[in-house]
């Protein structure tokens, strides 16, 4: 077992965001939260991530606690310093977390990266001269380039229109295939996480709790209109809406 | 550009409506006593207008130069939050005191010095430039995004990364605004101490002694329109600076 999210709960204030979450993430799985919009998955993330503290529970990694520097984060937002061309946004986070390595060896890394991400030729551009979807590509190249245990994602494709956001996932499981790692990837598309994931984790709206943990037992690269794929919508879809029918 | 050729005119209508009305003298006699001015010493104080610009921007360079390198650290150093609520109250209360007022003080702490007026010329620019400077840098370094910080600490960011990699480089193009502020008020700042805290030389100076040589307003008034000539070009050039960043420069490639 790799990733155990177990029993984590928080609350902001009177406001009860996390009911004891807990579920498993296997090394180099891929896998998906879903949830309503506000039920926490951000939250649940930010705790994953260290960034927000848990009030109850324990996030563990092999069975110690998952650290910030085991994590590496892609946000919402694609979150490039508008200062730095695309190179040198992915070196950011080498400058951060890998300060013995000399200047050139983190080019070096930061250039495989981004061809890896399909982005060679766009190194010396800045943000404001890329789509949006090349964007987010670098903002997983910065990512991807500390080698972390585990790789958070939250709703990174969620501000990119249909079609670019349908090759990102596309994309994304390519470099996924090539570097497995052990993914955490939040959205509230139910399509992208049957597309994407191993295992999708259904949250409840607030105060959220696993629903449940769907295994998605299908070969890649996936139809979205097979039968098949419909019908995993279909079960995470009732879920989802069951719960917030009930209320 | 057309409408600046109308501005033009209706500027130069609107002088000689004054000039009929025996207020000003003629704009063409202005305009003439200007040009002999820049080529030709004045016979008063023995220099060129541009001489008189020189001195005058020397010590504005000195004083904005003491004022600079006090509010830039300064002012990146208000993004941490225990320095700004120790420095604000006393900036909020010094800040509204005109640099004028300082003048009778730096006679006294200058009183020393081998040339006192010059000393306090250049304390009274420093003190005009760094406010403005100072309160232009650290607004805009407290408005550095929390989502930057965030993405720093997310990747093991100490407290000095986040000064040097992210509150600094943000911070440039404000860095800049609060240079070209601080000059504006530096320059209005020295043309009003040099009327006071004598020394002559300067523009300030320069148009004190027209009037009191008995009130030549040709030279008066040409006096001022080279104030306003280099007030417009500093800040102009400065604001040319503002919008040339990397990350803006390139937009059209």
């Amino acid at each position: 077992m790799a990733l155990e999210i177990r029993n984590v709960k928080k609350s902001f204030g009177n406001l009860k965001v996390l009911d004891g979450v807990s579920f498993e993430v296997e090394k180099g799985e891929f896998a998906c939260i879903v949830g309503e919009s506000g039920c926490g998955k951000t939250t649940l993330l930010k705790i994953v991530a260290g960034l927000v503290k848990a009030d109850k529970g324990e996030v563990l990694y092999d069975g110690k606690e998952l650290k910030t520097e085991d994590i590496a984060f892609v946000f919402q937002d694609d979150r490039l310093l508008p200062w730095r061309t695309a190179l040198e946004n992915v070196m950011f986070s080498l400058e951060m977390r890998m300060r013995e390595l000399d200047k050139k060896r983190r080019e070096e890394i930061a250039r495989s990266f981004l061809e890896l991400a399909g982005l060679k030729g766009f190194e010396d551009y800045y943000p404001h001269q890329l789509s949006g979807g090349m964007r987010q590509r670098v903002g997983i190249c910065r990512a991807l380039a500390v080698n972390p245990k585990v790789l958070l994602m939250d709703e990174p494709f969620a501000s990119l229109d249909a079609q670019t956001r349908n090759r990102m996932q596309l994309e994304l499981l390519k470099i996924w295939e090539k570097r497995r790692k052990t993914i955490l990837f939040v959205t509230h598309s139910v399509d992208e996480a049957v597309f994407l994931a191993d295992k999708v984790v259904i949250l409840s709206p607030r105060p959220a709790k696993v629903l449940k943990v769907l295994e998605i037992n299908l070969e890649r690269p996936r139809d979205r209109t097979s039968p098949e794929f419909v019908g995993y919508r279909r079960e995470i879809m009732n879920l989802l809406q069951g719960t917030s029918l009930s209320i | 550009m057309k409408q600046k050729i109308y501005s033009a005119l209706l500027f130069v209508f609107l002088w000689y409506l004054l000039y009929f009305l025996n207020v000003l003298p003629a704009f063409h006699v202005v305009v003439i006593t200007f040009l002999m001015l820049v080529v030709k010493a004045e016979p008063v104080l023995g220099k060129t207008l541009l001489q008189h610009a020189a001195s005058s921007l020397l010590r504005v360079l000195a004083g904005a130069i003491v004022a600079f390198s006090l509010s830039i650290p300064l002012g990146i150093l208000m993004w941490f939050s225990r320095i700004y609520n120790l420095l604000h109250p006393a900036i909020e209360v010094l800040r509204p005191i005109p640099p004028l007022a300082w003048i009778p003080l730096s006679y006294i702490l200058f009183a020393s010095f081998p040339n006192p007026t010059v000393f306090a010329q250049i304390f009274i620019v420093a003190v005009g430039a760094f406010f403005p400077s100072f309160v232009t840098i650290s607004d805009y370094v407290r408005g550095v995004p929390q989502e930057f910080i965030e993405l720093a600490k997310v990747f093991g960011a100490k407290s000095f990364d986040l000064l040097t990699k992210i509150v600094l480089p943000y911070s440039l193009p404000g860095i800049i605004t609060g240079v070209r502020v601080g000059l504006g008020v530096g320059w209005m700042s020295i043309i009003a101490a040099e009327m006071i805290a004598t020394s002559g030389s300067g523009l300030g100076y320069f148009i004190l002694v027209m009037y009191e040589v008995g009130g030549r307003m040709p030279e008066i008034i040409a006096g001022m329109a080279m104030i306003g000539l280099i007030g417009y070009s500093m800040n102009t050039l400065l604001f040319k600076l503002e919008e040339r960043f990397p990350w803006r420069l390139k937009s059209g490639t």
